[in-house]
């Protein structure tokens, strides 16, 4: 008996020791906060100076001259990158800058991780804006909006020109970012003069390795834009065919012999299975594919958590796509 | 009897401190920098400063009490499904109504997310509502396998259990496979149980549940003592046992589908938090039940402190620390009542 006693006494000093205080202050103080959500918006507003943007037919108010951005998702931390800007707060993996970004990002602090940015983290910081990203659920978006306001920045990747343009406007740099859009743009004209009329009749594909399967994405989504918009290369039907995240399996893969395969595998995303890539790449049926045949399998030509569908991701991938292509 | 009832007095005074304790610590201690004195002048609304209101308000208590409600939600029906299965390995993730949960939130997320938008009330608390929908759906499934010849067989309970919980993790397996990138991400984070999304909304929308099928479950207490005979003399002592057994049982999956539906799955309270409180007060279910809601209350606080605070910016899933917290107390346990 005494000793049940002794076990939890080691729980008591597990939860460290101070004396309690009431814990009946719990059950009013719905109101109160409802109550003190409405007063922070109008404190909000009393601010003078004060814009009002327009992002994606939404219109946001932040304050004029933001010094304070906190980068609340890779996308946005994309464009911090590509645009030379340096947001006071981003997302972390494994409480690390993403390696890809971390040069031109260095000095931002973590908010948390990309599924669960922490509140606390960021009110601390006192942010003039926080660029977050429209993949954030409802309540995710609430609790943001409390801190500072939120814009959710499109994960779409059409959406990109306007996510940059969002940036440079925040940050007065629409200059550079027009000159980011039309350089791309010329590249990929470039890029098409190069590439000529090697790609006619080849099936081009991006795969991404997640959780030890391949998946395809829809032509418009992921890096997917860049080559079948951009550069004009033909859809394969089984792109044609996704609807969104779609596994393809090997024998789905060697049924749809592709020229050319863009392998993206990021580790983090591949938890259970580090050796999926080493396995797949040693996998007879893999290696019976025309891309591996003819060594035309690129494996993360951009980092592999580039998100794809930002300046930065676009612009590398060009650069690296049409390296690999037009050789 | 008499010292029986002494005993859980005291045991439910040490956990009752226990809990305001940890409660007062996730409270005031975080990432935000507060005073202790700050804590009292905002809740006491002596002084308000924004910041404070919204760090305590809005990030902290919703927290707090999301935790300790499904601490206190999942413990009790874990204690519920071991009386009446007469099985001290059952509990409802094994029935399978987590998994029902899971399925349903991982559907809606499939086909109605884009449908949904906006931060009102309604796309708030709908996914809940999924997650209380699925729990159900799965209940069902296994109430109508585990009938046979009229009579409810525990034994063809767990095993169907087993095999609907199986069936759902498949399906959500099987659609999270075929979802957009983003939603995939998200569903990931509430499959693995967590908390995070804590707010008044969610507390207002699994309270009803609980003030309704705690005091139901408490009353029917004395019945759980009786289900551990064999069912020919439950049955003599004038009980209707596929009755009273259904009832209890709907009013625990109630719970655990109300739980779930906000926190995700979180596993190990309802397995563990009955065997704490049997070892600690014994067997009988009127004072096992409050202890047990008790125990899982407390772990449930202490474990999402430690998950949102130890790497902080960063969050470990609550249900992780739960089993790092309470796996060694629990083997303590089995190992001490071998002596």
């Amino acid at each position: 008996m005494k000793f049940k006693w002794i076990g939890f006494s080691a729980a008591a000093i597990l939860s460290l020791g101070l004396a309690g205080c009431g814990g009946e202050e719990t059950s009013g103080n719905t109101k109160q906060a409802e109550k003190s959500a409405q007063t922070e918006t109008k404190t909000d507003e009393a601010k003078s100076e004060n814009q009002t943007i327009t992002y994606l037919n939404e219109q946001y108010e932040i304050p004029a001259n933001p010094e304070k951005i906190v980068a609340a998702s890779l996308e946005a931390m994309e464009d911090a990158a590509i645009l030379g800007v340096k947001p006071i707060g981003a997302v972390t993996i494994g409480g690390e800058l993403p390696s890809y970004l971390a040069e031109d990002l260095a000095g931002a602090e973590s908010i948390g991780e990309k599924t669960q940015p922490n509140y606390e983290t960021m009110l601390q910081m006192k942010p003039d804006v926080i660029l977050g990203t429209s993949k954030y659920k409802p309540e995710v978006a609430e609790q943001l909006n409390k801190v500072a306001t939120m814009v959710p920045v499109s994960h779409i990747s059409t959406d990109w020109q306007d996510n940059l343009r969002l940036m440079a406007e925040l940050t007065g740099k629409q200059d550079d970012a027009e000159d980011i859009i039309s350089k791309y743009e010329n590249d990929v004209t470039a890029a098409k003069e190069e590439i000529g009329d090697l790609l006619n009749d080849k099936k081009v594909v991006i795969i991404r390795v997640r959780a030890g399967n391949m998946y395809l994405y829809p032509s418009n989504v992921y890096l997917n834009p860049v080559l079948y918009e951009d550069l004009g290369i033909g859809v394969p039907a089984e792109v044609e065919a996704a609807q969104a995240q779609e596994a393809l399996s090997l024998e789905q893969f060697a049924e749809m012999n592709p020229d050319y395969v863009f392998l993206q595998f990021e580790e983090s995303e591949n938890a259970d299975k580090p050796k999926a890539l080493d396995e797949l790449q040693e996998n007879a049926i893999f290696k019976s594919v025309n891309a591996v045949k003819n060594g035309h399998v690129f494996v993360n030509a951009v980092d592999p958590l580039a998100q794809g569908g930002t300046a930065w991701s676009k612009t590398k991938f060009l650069e690296a796509a049409t390296e690999s292509l037009a050789n | 009897m008499h010292k029986e009832g002494k005993k859980t007095v005291i045991t439910m005074l040490v956990l009752t401190v226990l809990i305001l304790i940890s409660m007062y610590i996730s409270l005031t201690y975080g990432v935000f920098e507060l005073t202790i004195r700050d804590v009292f002048r905002t809740i006491f609304r002596i002084e308000t400063n924004a910041d404070f209101e919204l760090v305590i308000f809005d990030f902290r208590l919703p927290r707090i009490v999301i935790a300790a409600l499904v601490g206190l939600g999942l413990g009790i029906a874990g204690a519920v499904i071991q009386g009446i299965t007469r099985n001290g390995l059952a509990d409802s993730g094994i029935l399978g109504i987590n998994a029902g949960a899971g399925a349903a939130i991982v559907i809606f997320m499939f086909f109605f997310q884009d449908q949904v938008q906006g931060s009102g009330w309604l796309s708030v608390m709908i996914m809940p509502i999924f997650g209380l929908i699925g729990g159900l759906i799965a209940s069902l499934f296994i109430f109508f396998f585990s009938w046979k010849n009229g009579t409810f067989d525990t034994g063809r309970l767990i095993l169907t259990g087993i095999a609907i919980g199986s069936g759902f993790g498949a399906l959500s397996m099987y659609i999270s496979l075929k979802m957009k990138a983003s939603d995939f991400e998200m569903a990931t984070v509430w499959v693995s149980g967590s908390i995070y999304n804590a707010n008044w909304i969610y507390i207002a929308s699994m309270l009803p549940w609980l003030l309704i099928l705690i005091p139901i479950i408490y009353k029917k207490a004395y019945l759980l003592d009786l289900f551990q005979l064999e069912d020919i003399s439950t049955k003599s002592l004038g009980i209707a046992v596929e009755k009273e057994k259904s009832i209890l049982l709907l009013a625990s999956i109630g719970l655990v589908s109300a739980c779930v539906s906000v926190s995700g799955s979180i596993g190990f309270i309802g397995l563990m938090a009955p065997h704490i409180a049997r070892q600690l007060v014994g067997i009988n279910h009127r004072h096992v039940l409050p202890v047990c809601g008790a125990i899982g209350m407390l772990l449930v606080v202490v474990s999402d402190f430690i998950a949102k605070n130890v790497f902080a910016p960063a969050e470990l899933p609550v249900g992780i620390v739960i089993s790092i917290l309470g796996v060694p107390y629990f083997l303590f346990l089995l190992v001490k009542s071998r002596a």
